[in-house]
This record gives C-alpha cells, structure tokens and sequence, in this order.
C-alpha cells in the first residue's frame, strides 16, 4: 500500500464510538489534506476528544474506517475481513502521528531533554548523539533550550506543553494532534503554546486541534469543524463557520462562548 | 540494559554482601559478651550468616519474583478486557491467593515435610532450601501486591503519552510506568523487608536456628541461669534486629531519594551514595 500525495493525510470514514451504552461518535467522516490545519471545536462531550483519540487508537472504534496516510489504523484486511494488528504494528501506526495532551502528560522522572529523547532512541533507533542533538534544536525550536534538564516539575504548565510539543515532533510525525492542548492552562501562558502551534501549522504540518482557542482558529485553521451530539454539524471556512454559521446549535455555540 | 528488577536484584546482593563483611566485627563483639556473661556461645557466627543470607536472599528473590510474576500480571489487571495472555493472569492471580492466604508457617511446613512424601522422597529439601523457598514463595505474592498497587498509583496519562510515541506496552511499562511506580512501591517493600526479617525466626520450626530460637538454646542449655541473664540475653537479641531493621531503613531511604527525582522541585546536588547508584543504574 503506497502513500499517494493526492489521497489525504487523515481520512476518517463513518466512525461509530460506544462507551457501554454511551454512543460517542454517531457516524463521523471527515478528511484531512496534507499541509492542512483542522480546527474542531464543540461543546464538552461531544465527543471531539474520542475522535483524536481514535486516530491513533486509544481507543478502538466500533465500525468504520480511519486511515492515516493511506493506513488504515488499528486493523488489516485478511480476506475481506478486518482483523486486529498486533500491539507492535499498532505502537507502528502511532509513532507516525504525533499527539499533544491536554494534561501534557511529560514524564515525570526525566529531563525535559530525556522527555524528547526517549523515544527516538527506543523506538526509532536513533543513536543518543543523533537524537540528543535532534532533541535540543526541538527545544530551541520551542524556546526552550535553556530549560532542556529541568524536569517537568520545574517548568511552568506553558512550558511542560511546549516541551511535550518538542516531544511529539521528534518523532517526526505525519499529523500532529492536539487535544485542548491549552485549556489546562493560565491566561498567561496560553500564548506561548498557541504561538509554537500557529508556527507548526504556517511550516505544513498537518493539523488537527480539538481547542476552544478562536483566535487561533481564525489564523491558523484550513477548516473549521463543528461537532455536537457525537456528530458533525458544521463545516467550513473558519470565517464563514465563525461569521456565517448555517445551523443553529452552531449559533448556539458561538453565543455561549463569545 | 539491565532491567529494573535485576538492578534491584544487584542492590540487594550487594547489601547482602556487606552484611557479611561487617557481620564478623559484630559476631565477635556479641560472641565476647556473650563469653563473659554465659559462657561459650556455639556457632553464633554461622547462625547470623544463615540469618544475613536468608534476609537478603529471601528479598532478592521476592524482588526476582515480582518483575517475572507480580509485575506483568498488575499492569495486565489494567487491560483485563483486551488482554489475550490469559495462562499468565490466572497463575499469577492463584499464585497471590494461595500464598497470601494461608500461613508462613503452613507453607514452611508444606515445602520441609510434605513435598518429600508427596514426591515419594524423590524431592527433599534440606532446611536452607526449604526454608528459603518458603519465605520467597511467601514474600513474592506481598510484593506483588505491593507492586500492582504502585503501578496503579502512576496515572494512566503516562501510558498513554508513552503509547501516542510509539512505545510498545511492554517498552512504555519499563522505562515510564515502572521508574516511577517504584516511588511508591519502596516505602511499603521497606516495611515488608523488616517484617520478612523477623518472620525468618518461623524456620525454627524446621530446625534451622535462627536468632530467637538461639536465645531459647542458650537459656535452656545453661543450667543455674538467672532472670537477669535472660533478660540481657534477649537485649542482644534485640540489638541484632535493630542492627538489621536500622540497616534497612537507612538502605530504603537513600533508595526512597533516588527515586524521587523529579517529583521535587529543588534541585539537589546528588549525594555519594546516589551518584554511586545512578551511575550503576545509568550504565546498565
């Protein structure tokens, strides 16, 4: 299966996501082309964050088909059927798409310079030269070079998520994912974050960022998607879904948080 | 690259061994106290070698133990649901019922006396063996315990994030999830290392002489022997358990520090002791 330059970069197709009796995603589809920023916005649950989440299978869906690149994720087709793929060929998958928690999630017990290290020494196979000289031009990236052996704790919330920003990158990801990667945040720091964000999305990296940043949106976004109710309502330019939303729960929103 | 257990596994050894080194120098004191008091003393030297061996044989073990059984089988109790190795789960989870759930001394009993006859004497265990085993088998399914319940205590973001980089569960386990699990995990170990220690006096029953059962020899053996005596004998005795409890504790808290780090937000200049340890640790 080769990656073709036409097909998109993210292509989810029909998702359906149940929690129990909870149904999370009620037939999602969307594309994402390459060098494109997705901004998804919506009310809390529902359900932008499951949908991240599924494109790097956290969690596993329960029909439908997401591909990444051409792969599809999670699951290879064995005459006619789906099957699983293996934990291995999994963790595969999710090194090439790189994901930004809103709790940054950095490792605790190491450096901000280990932090962005770690994996491409153990997954990749980097050499710890190679990946320690990688890791510190990432850090500088994200204006942080002087901070690369303080430990999480040590760094301030805007400065663990740029950190845990310069760690998704140096696994140099296809898409990068961000999920609320700001709302865990002061005021104050939240700029210095959306700043590296905005950066990223002008270099051509694939985006998608589930944020309740409209600022953001406005300047960096390709698209911006509406989802509510497990669905998406709305989809469009970023000034026409935020100046001329067609639907009303769209409106709704919009009101609520301006 | 070592793993985790098997640095653990080497930090033990080498407390073991210094244990013997210094356990001369204070045989021979008690040994001239307890000449000048009672008498002679018999073999106390070879006893306390038994008694240092065991300790630090026993968590080595019980260490050994919990990276093969204890640790797989708690950071499987997570993904129940998804996870397809069933064998593992269910010996493990029988290993941990069975042995936290019937006594030590049942289960030095069981190893000594019954294993012979159930093997029609095709396997016999001398004391050592018997009582070694026994006190493993017993420590390891505590630990394991111990040890699930520090992997739980770690949040589940990390594995995640290490998951979204492309760790392998296995790989993301060894190098996220358990570093800092072991933050929580020393602290409960500490204590079950003291209470082993003291339940190594149960291997009386199988005629090994241990500490206790030595003082009792003593009283029993010297005739016209006063309470006083029995009273300064059971001193010594005493002494010797703090010597060894106190040397864990000191042990526990350098290890306690070491792996703190980067859960404190001063920055500390590393001790000797830690500097020697990081450095075997990194190296590994």
């Amino acid at each position: 299966m080769s990656a073709h330059s036409s097909q998109p970069m993210v292509d989810v197709q029909e998702v359906y996501k149940r929690f129990g009796q909870l149904e999370v995603l009620r037939g999602v589809s969307m594309k994402v082309e390459r060098g494109q920023t997705i901004v998804i916005i919506g009310p809390s649950g529902s359900g932008k964050s499951t949908l991240l989440r599924c494109i790097n299978h956290l969690e596993t869906i329960n029909s439908g088909h997401i591909f990444v690149d051409g792969h599809l994720i999670g699951y290879q087709e064995v005459d006619g059927a789906l099957k699983s793929l293996s934990g291995r060929a999994v963790a595969r998958q999710r090194a090439q798409i790189g994901m930004v928690f809103q709790h940054f999630n950095l490792f605790n017990h190491m450096t901000a310079l280990d932090n962005v290290i770690e994996a491409p020494i153990r997954v990749k196979g980097l050499s710890k030269r190679e990946a320690r000289e990688q890791g510190l031009a990432l850090l500088e990236k994200v204006g942080l070079a002087d901070r690369a052996h303080h430990y999480p704790v040590q760094l301030s919330g805007g400065q663990q998520q740029r950190v845990a920003i310069a760690r998704a990158l140096a696994m140099n990801p296809k898409v990068m994912m961000y999920d609320e990667a700001t709302s865990a945040l002061d005021p104050e720091l939240v700029g210095g974050v959306l700043e590296v964000m905005t950066e990223l999305a002008h270099e051509g990296m694939t985006g998608i960022v589930v944020t309740h940043e409209m600022g953001f949106a406005r300047e960096a976004a390709d698209d911006v998607i509406f989802m509510d109710g497990g669905v998406i309502v709305e989809e469009g330019k970023p000034d026409q879904v935020f100046d001329r939303p067609q639907q009303e729960r769209t409106r709704a929103f919009l009101r609520a948080i301006l | 690259m070592l793993r985790l257990t098997d640095r653990l596994f080497f930090i033990g050894l080498a407390c073991a061994a210094g244990g013997l080194l210094v356990h001369p120098v204070l045989a021979g004191q008690f040994n001239t106290f307890w000449t000048s008091h009672l008498g002679s003393v018999p073999d106390s030297a070879e006893v306390w070698l038994t008694r240092l061996l065991f300790a630090a044989a026993a968590i080595c073990a019980a260490l050994d133990m919990y990276g093969r059984l204890a640790a797989p089988a708690g950071s499987r109790l997570r993904e129940l649901a998804r996870d397809s190795w069933y064998p593992l789960r269910t010996i493990s989870g029988f290993y941990i019922w069975l042995f936290r759930g019937t006594p030590l001394l049942l289960q030095i009993f069981f190893v000594y006396f019954a294993l012979p006859q159930m093997t029609n004497h095709a396997l016999v265990l001398t004391e050592f063996p018997a009582g070694f085993i026994a006190l493993s088998l017993n420590e390891g399914a505590y630990m394991a315990e111990i040890v699930r319940a520090g992997i739980t205590g770690v949040s589940g973001g990390q594995m995640e994030a290490a998951q979204s980089l492309g760790m392998t569960r296995s790989l993301a386990m060894r190098r996220v999830i358990l570093p800092q699990a072991i933050r929580i995990i020393i602290p409960p170990t500490g204590n079950e290392f003291i209470s082993m220690m003291k339940n190594t006096s149960l291997v009386s029953t199988i005629t090994l002489t241990d500490l206790f059962y030595r003082v009792q020899l003593i009283y029993t053996a010297s005739s016209g022997i006063g309470a006083q005596d029995f009273f300064n004998l059971l001193l010594v005795a005493a002494v010797w358990y703090l010597a060894l409890t106190s040397a864990a504790t000191y042990l526990q808290g350098h290890i306690e520090r070491h792996f703190a780090r980067g859960f404190s937000r001063e920055i500390r200049q590393p001790g000797t002791m830690q500097r020697l340890m990081v450095g075997a640790l990194r190296r590994g």
